[in-house]
């Protein structure tokens, strides 16, 4: 998948994962079947806006109202890496 | 008053290896 094709893609959270808050940790984590991800603040924000609906892209857009600057490359980055642990799956644009 | 906006972090994970505890 192309930067272009990621950017046009609606990621969502894979069917066995779900997304939590860890009161101990003070942060918020990812409930895989063999592993607990820990996130920080921005790739939070980042999952919490991955409804398979949204566009990567549509998420940068998402995210400028609250930050000073999203760089795609970053957020693109993260979620392939999520990705290939098959945390987080992409629907085609 | 708009509220200033937040520094951005790039974003990152770690993976904690558990027993399916999950």
């Amino acid at each position: 998948m192309t930067a272009v094709d990621l950017a046009a893609a609606r990621p969502r959270l894979a069917r066995h994962v779900r997304i939590s808050f860890d009161r101990t940790r003070q942060r918020h984590v990812l409930l895989h079947p063999e592993t607990v991800v820990v996130l920080n603040g921005t790739g939070a924000d980042i999952l919490g806006l991955c409804d398979g609906r949204r566009t990567v892209a549509e998420i940068v857009t998402a995210l400028t109202a609250r930050y000073d600057s999203v760089p795609e490359g970053e957020v693109q980055r993260f979620l392939t890496r999520l990705a290939a642990r098959r945390c987080v799956e992409f629907a085609d644009g | 008053m708009e509220s200033p906006l937040e520094v951005w972090e790039t974003p990152e994970f770690d993976e904690i290896a558990v027993a399916p505890v999950t």
